[in-house]
């Protein structure tokens, strides 16, 4: 697979000024050999998420950890049930969601060429925290519970519901006016604005909230990658997993669309149409995280910068999987730091990602200027 | 009919407005373009030479009438297939983000690579190929963002090249470069339409600059009252003289002067003055007069000599020059033409 825009072309003797001048100009990590960068993320990636099943509040061993994954031990021990039914749906929707994320970022970073672009720019968390927090909130005590049994264990379900309906909603008005409209720039303004609207309705509800339903609101906010089960992964993976790779397709037309919509639409892409297929994968993918596992921050935004960073490159055919291996490895990190392994500890997971990952996304773009270059402001 | 690269016939492009004043149109348009010319559209501001772009481009659809590639309608292709006919290079600066020489190049493959996007033997030939035409190829490998903005716009002509068009239209390809780069650019643009057969059309403001290297001219008259421009086409040479020209971009401030072909601006002549001396000192005393409004003469006209002329001499001195003003019967000397223009404008002196 030929990941970059090929530059190796038949060599011409005297050519290697040429080539000394491409590895001079940036000083790019994986610049000349991105495929190296993809399999380096890939092979973190795999050690991350067996450190995430292995690290825990339970120390299990290592060895029966492994056991356990692979069939051969009795898989009705302790151990087994929380590798199997705990730690092991836990790191898969961490992969899972993760992933999503940046590549929903990613995608809405070039769709609207903004750096501050990210998967929940158009409004889809705040359609989701709506349906949450009118669950949670406006609903009474006991109607609430009463809503929560009907959709079954522990009400998580419900509010995975209540999230993605507030989503959904969100991304019809979106969609409604996508078509509509001539510049990406009105939808940016469009989901900001939405974005106050719902603070506003979450924070009357707040108002008039009891402590506990505060309480209970506050907790989906944190974020947490523990509440998908193991009967709702059938639900979750395939959706994501699909999403994901759909994504993966649309690097052509991301590619031509760098060089703004005008340009795109002279080269034959047809910009309202994938414009809205964007959208539409964009919210699939940001709203089921979401209405999972919590409006997850950070990730989306940041992962892609570190890949146009690590990789020196705009190239959506490199960008989109590094930054999907990129976005799990995140993920998986933040969700090792936030069971504080050894403790009985958990910290909010999106306190995590963005103490943990601010630093670093700073420290990359300001080392190498990136920001400018990539969105020339 | 022939299939000329473009052909349009009875064309409105413009916007429709809800009253006459959100209305604005360039209209009745019949003209085309053979293989291989290069021809460009001229107006004041506002005439509308972007929009009538734009609509070939197909960037917005036309108001009224035909746009036919080699005789064939706009509306009968498909996006692939315009995108294999028409390229642009536009105003907008682009945000190349991380996107070197080449890689952007290779955008412009869009509609013939698969649709994963990867790159063919042949594509890659082309992209060198496009380079190499426009004398980028030591940028190919730099990063667009570091790029001046002359080198940038050979750039994005070579991404237009690479879409192997059979037409290449350009917004003002001119606009943010100096007058050598100007120059260049069009120059450039001339050569790749002869050598090619690709034809070019763009939009510029550089009249001079397209009276001497455009093969045919597009003037658009802009009608200010009726909102509405009209087109008229021409080789430069027939348009100057037919007096087009002049009619259309002469305004208060800017002559046309159809003898030597270009424009003066500056002050229009209020009054005359004669003007001794030869050679550079000469050259630029004029220009410095005409300026302030005083136009040079080299001896009084026959009419005039009953009334006194104020003459002006400039000569060699001891390495320098040396300016006298002889006017109402008294006579002055200055060391620069700053002293002489600030006597002259002090006004008064020449009546």
């Amino acid at each position: 697979m030929i990941i970059r825009f090929p530059s190796g072309r038949p060599e011409a003797p005297g050519d290697t000024t040429v080539e000394a001048a491409i590895s001079e100009r940036r000083g790019p990590m994986f610049q000349n050999h991105p495929v190296w960068g993809l399999i380096g993320l890939a092979v973190c990636l795999a050690l991350l998420f067996l450190a995430d099943i292995y690290l825990g509040s339970v120390r299990i061993g290592f060895g029966k950890v492994l056991e356990t994954l692979l069939g051969r031990a009795p898989s009705d021990s302790i151990a087994a049930k929380i590798v199997l039914l705990f730690r092991l749906p836990k790191a898969l929707t961490a992969l899972l969601s993760g992933a999503a994320l940046a590549v929903a970022g990613l995608q809405m970073q070039t769709i609207f060429r903004n750096p501050l672009a990210g998967p929940f720019v158009l409004g889809i968390n705040s359609g989701a925290s709506l349906g949450v927090a009118v669950i949670v909130l406006a609903l009474g005590a006991s109607t609430g519970a009463a809503f929560l049994e009907s959709f079954g264990v522990g009400g998580q379900i419900g509010l995975a519901l209540a999230a993605a309906l507030g989503a959904a909603a969100v991304l019809l008005l979106v969609l409604s006016f996508s078509t509509r409209v001539r510049g990406v720039m009105t939808l940016l303004v469009l989901g900001l604005l939405f974005g106050y609207a719902v603070s506003a309705v979450v924070s009357i509800l707040i108002q008039w909230s009891s402590a506990d339903r505060i309480q209970a609101y506050v907790a989906w906010t944190f974020g947490s990658f523990g509440g998908v089960t193991l009967h709702q992964l059938p639900v979750f993976a395939p959706v994501l997993g699909v999403a994901i790779g759909a994504s993966q397709l649309a690097a052509k037309q991301l590619d031509a669309l760098l060089l703004g919509e005008q340009y795109a639409v002279s080269m034959g892409v047809r910009v309202r149409r994938v414009r809205v297929l964007i959208i539409l994968l964009t919210a699939l993918l940001a709203g089921t995280v979401t209405a999972f596992c919590g409006p997850i921050a950070f990730i989306g935004v940041a992962v892609p910068h570190l890949m146009r960073s690590l990789f020196s490159s705009s190239s959506h055919r490199l960008l989109l999987p590094s930054a999907a291996l990129m976005g799990s490895i995140a993920a998986l990190a933040s969700d090792i730091i936030s069971h504080v392994p050894g403790t009985d500890l958990i910290l909010p997971l999106n306190a995590v990602t963005a103490l943990i990952g601010a630093p670093v996304v700073i420290w990359v773009i300001l080392g190498r200027n990136n920001l400018r270059e990539t969105f020339g402001s | 009919m022939s299939a000329a690269t473009l052909t349009l016939s009875s064309l409105a492009a413009g916007y429709r407005g809800r009253d006459a004043r959100t209305e604005f149109v360039v209209g009745n348009i019949d003209a085309r373009i053979e293989p291989g010319r290069l021809v460009c559209i001229l107006g004041p501001n506002g005439s509308g030479k972007s929009t009538l772009l734009r609509t070939i481009a197909g960037f917005q659809a036309p108001l009224a009438g035909e746009i036919l590639f080699e005789g064939r309608s706009i509306r009968e292709l498909t996006v692939n297939e315009r995108a294999r006919f028409v390229s642009v290079v536009l105003t907008d600066r682009i945000d190349a983000g991380m996107l070197d020489g080449r890689e952007l190049v290779s955008l412009g493959r869009y509609p013939y690579t698969s649709w994963m996007g990867g790159l063919s033997a042949e594509d890659l030939r082309v992209v060198d190929w496009a380079l190499e035409a426009v004398g980028a190829l030591e940028l190919a490998s730099r990063p667009v963002i570091s790029l001046s903005d002359g080198e940038r716009q050979k750039i994005m002509i070579a991404r237009a090249l690479a879409q192997q068009p059979r037409l290449v239209l350009l917004d003002e390809p001119t606009a943010f470069l100096d007058l050598p780069r100007k120059v260049e650019v069009m120059t450039l643009l001339g050569r790749l339409a002869r050598e090619t057969g690709c034809s070019v059309l763009l939009t510029t403001h550089e009249l001079e600059i397209a009276q001497s290297l455009a093969d045919r001219l597009w003037l658009i008259r802009p009608e200010v009252a009726s909102r509405r421009s009209s087109l008229l086409a021409g080789s430069p040479e027939d348009l100057v003289l037919s007096g087009d020209f002049e009619r259309i971009f002469s305004t208060a401030g800017v002559q046309f002067d159809r003898e030597l072909g270009r424009f003066f601006f500056g002050r229009r002549p209020q009054r005359k003055v004669i003007l001794r001396g030869s050679g550079l000192p000469r050259r630029w005393t004029e220009h410095a007069l005409g300026r302030i409004g005083l136009q040079s003469m080299e001896r009084d006209e026959p009419e005039r000599a009953r009334k006194e002329t104020p003459v002006i001499t400039v000569q060699n001195v001891q390495g320098g020059y040396l300016w006298t003003l002889t006017a109402a019967g008294t006579t002055q000397g200055f060391n620069s033409i700053s002293d002489l223009i600030a006597a002259l404008d002090d006004g008064g002196k020449l009546e």
